[in-house]
């Protein structure tokens, strides 16, 4: 039964409504439906959030990761029950797997028709939580406020994630207080924080090791990006300080600057061959913010077999979880480089570029093999090539850039060159598919004024093309990029070198004509297929004001090199020219 | 690292729907079954729960369960108890016989060594309560079966570390 409504009580729906005001909130990504209408409602009638009507819920969420992973803030999604909380997994996962700020409110049916299958029912909560940092079901309408404070408290500290409220209608539509923004006080939760303090021995011991090396190296992944502009500046400051090499992880990319000196490129599987190596034959691993992840392993057995690591992570989870470490730091990438910067200036320890000349030597031997190279055409446009001329003229306007995933996604990574944190988007963890264009269209949101652009491939982009037409609704001058080799490239790439050429259902049969489907959205759409015409094209593309659809067609059989083999290690790594040295070494490794 | 043994593992939680799926997953999403289960609230406010659970695997999946564990945001604390031996776990079962009076007889007799005592009889029904390890009371019910054993409810370990070593000062 719905309350009669009293002084300063408040709707559940008014109460998302302030709630989001007060945590500073002033774009939120959504889809209406059933069960969340009353919130809607709510949403009319207030002029301080706007809402971006996404095409599906899927993209409704990667848009708010978009916009949080290029502005720092906490992205927030609005969908109904069912099938519009369901959609909104895969995007919740792969914020979830990318450490990625997010509330997500789902609409849920009335408390007393929970399990009984009604219309548009899901168990969304038990479904998201596994996909979640934390999940709630709210069940009485005072106590809506507090948990609203308390996600976004949960989603935004430590190491974030999405976090997910399921409000029921009648929740939405019954009238309780609402106190405002309290302090959030979770003893469970405040236990976990007060667990990241510097522990000097710990710091005393990394710099014992930093100081020690003849062959160190920085590996330095996502977190540091996650901790903020101020701990990429003092990881800068610190890895000029010493001199030493530095290489990035994928989520990593901006974390510091591409084009300085010390930065000897991605690691991992599609990393250079002078990051690679030298994590293989470092003596001093010095990594902050970045998980060991397989794609950067390789295989673990053969990891940088003979180096000292010191790991600097906020999640004790993933501290010993693929690699023992030497020297573990449980603390916010921010607080550990500035103790370690701290220890280093006490210690009077000054720049240690000649100490480690034999080291740098050996770096700029392997990186005079330029294992970024490839081999030119005249005839079709190289989709390397393609990414170095798009970086050529943008780099100086520091777009945004999105990807999706597979080829075109490494290619990027590879070619495109980031100083600054935050403006690569991409689904590093879960690898999925679909993320760019949305991803873009939420850095768009938050950026209006910046160039971005999202670089795709044929057949991930069909996967959310739908969002061309929010990109209309909303005039965000996003360019997609389009590498178009007529497959799902790395499929066939796998299936090349893994599966001798069986191509099983990797050619991308029937795809749209791109031209026509801009058109049909009302968007400019741009075609290039010949490696004369890329640059006007290009040119076109940045110069024209509002968004555009670039289908550049590319060599079909073009593989991205170097590779680590799926199960091999770093030193193991196969240049372009070496591909027909492929040996499978796991079969299971993916 | 790599040998499958048994473990004891502890939860502080807070004591909320659920809170006990979110640590379930744990194990269950690794292909983990949980040999024994028992919670309930342990604090006068009815707000905080302690889990007791044993599982078998290897020290490295169970040392990362733990870690996730902790990091679950309703957690307090949680840590395996049986890391070394300084850990203590009792058992209650309710056993009920279907006998003779001789076979009654006899099974009181076979159960002298044990914890035990009859808490509820009907006819020919007798339920006898038992309480120790599990592995004894993996024996006592070995030794029921002789005697008419009919049906077997079992709560699961209850642990904690020997002395004043507590679960939040690991």
């Amino acid at each position: 039964m719905v309350k009669l409504k009293e002084t300063n009580q408040f709707s559940g729906a008014e109460i998302i409504v302030k709630a989001l005001i007060n945590e500073g909130v002033d774009t939120i990504f959504g889809y209406p439906g059933g069960a969340i209408l009353p919130f809607y409602d709510a949403l009319f009638l207030q002029n301080r959030i706007t809402h971006i009507l996404a095409r599906h819920e899927q993209a409704a969420a990667h848009s708010a990761e978009g916009y949080a992973r290029s502005t720092g803030k906490v992205g927030v999604i609005t969908v109904t029950s069912g099938p519009g909380a369901t959609n909104t997994i895969t995007g919740l996962t792969d914020a979830y797997m990318d450490s990625v700020p997010l509330v997500c409110f789902s609409g849920q049916v009335a408390t007393t028709v929970i399990g009984t299958d009604g219309f548009q029912e899901a168990d969304i909560t038990g479904l998201t939580r596994s996909c979640t940092k934390y999940n709630y079901l709210v069940k009485n309408v005072n106590d809506l406020g507090y948990i609203i404070h308390e996600a976004f408290h949960i989603a935004r500290t430590n190491r974030p994630g999405p976090v997910l409220i399921d409000v029921p209608k009648d929740v939405q539509n019954s009238f309780g207080i609402y106190q405002g923004k309290v302090e959030i006080n979770r003893q469970s939760y405040q236990i976990k924080q007060r667990k990241f303090s510097l522990n000097h021995d710990n710091i005393a011991q990394a710099v014992d090791l930093i100081v020690s090396a003849k062959r160190p190296i920085f590996y330095v992944g996502g977190g540091v990006i996650n901790s903020g502009d101020e701990a990429c500046d003092l990881l800068a400051k610190l890895v000029r300080h010493l001199g030493f090499p530095i290489t990035n992880t994928l989520m990593g990319l901006g974390a510091f600057p591409a084009t300085d000196k010390h930065f000897i490129g991605m690691l991992g599987m599609h990393g250079t061959y002078e990051a690679n190596l030298a994590m293989h034959e470092c003596d001093v691993m010095i990594n902050i913010g970045a998980r060991f992840d397989d794609r950067v392993t390789g295989k673990v057995s053969g990891f940088s077999p003979d180096s000292k690591k010191i790991h600097i992570d906020i999640d004790e989870c993933s501290i010993d979880k693929i690699i023992k470490v030497d020297v573990a730091i449980n603390a916010d990438a921010k607080n550990a480089i500035n103790a370690l910067l701290e220890e280093i200036n006490r210690r009077k320890i000054g720049n240690r570029r000649q100490e480690i000349n034999d080291w740098w030597q050996k770096i700029q031997k392997w990186q005079s093999i330029k294992s970024l190279s490839y081999e030119a055409s005249k005839k079709t446009i190289k989709p390397e090539y393609a990414i170095e001329r798009l970086n050529f003229f943008t780099k100086d306007s520091q777009p945004f850039v999105s990807t999706d995933v597979g080829q075109h996604q490494m290619w990027t990574a590879q070619y495109i060159q980031f100083d600054k944190p935050k403006k690569w988007l991409t689904s590093g963890g879960l690898g999925t598919m679909g993320y760019g264009v949305p991803a873009a269209i939420g850095a768009q949101i938050a950026n209006p004024q910046d160039l971005v652009i999202c670089v795709s491939g044929d057949a991930s982009f069909m996967m959310n093309m739908q969002e061309l037409s929010t990109i209309k609704q909303y005039n965000l001058p996003v360019k997609i990029f389009i590498l178009n080799n007529r497959y799902m490239g790395m499929v066939r790439q796998w299936q090349e070198l893994v599966y001798e050429k069986r191509e099983s259902q990797s050619y991308m049969e029937s795809l749209p004509n791109f031209m026509k489907l801009a058109e049909s959205f009302g968007i400019h759409g741009i075609e290039c297929d010949k490696p004369d015409h890329i640059d006007e094209k290009i040119l076109e593309m940045i110069n024209h004001p509002g968004p555009v659809l670039f289908n550049c067609i590319v060599d079909q059989s073009e593989n991205v090199f170097p590779m680590i083999p799926a199960g091999s290690s770093h030193n193991e790594i196969l240049l372009g020219s070496q591909a027909k040295q492929y040996v499978t070494k796991d079969i299971n490794a993916v | 690292m790599t040998e499958i043994r048994r473990h004891v593992i502890a939860v502080l939680i807070d004591n909320e729907f659920g809170a006990l799926a979110r640590v379930v997953e744990l194990f269950s999403g690794r292909g983990y079954n949980i040999e024994t289960l028992s919670v309930a609230s342990i604090s006068q406010d009815k707000k905080l729960s302690r889990i007791t659970i044993t599982t078998f695997g290897t020290d490295k999946t169970v040392d990362l369960i733990c870690k996730l564990l902790c990091r679950i945001v309703p957690v307090h604390n949680a840590a395996e108890l049986s890391k070394n031996d300084d850990y203590i776990e009792r058992e209650l079962c309710l056993a009920q016989i279907i006998s003779t009076q001789q076979q009654l007889a006899d099974a009181q007799k076979s159960l002298k060594n044990f914890r035990s005592q009859i808490i509820d009889t009907e006819e020919d029904s007798t339920v006898f309560e038992i309480i120790g390890s599990s592995k004894e009371i993996d024996e006592a019910l070995k030794i029921l079966e002789n005697h008419g054993l009919a049906t077997v409810s079992r709560t699961g370990i209850a642990g904690g570390f020997k002395g004043k070593k507590r679960l939040d000062q690991i």
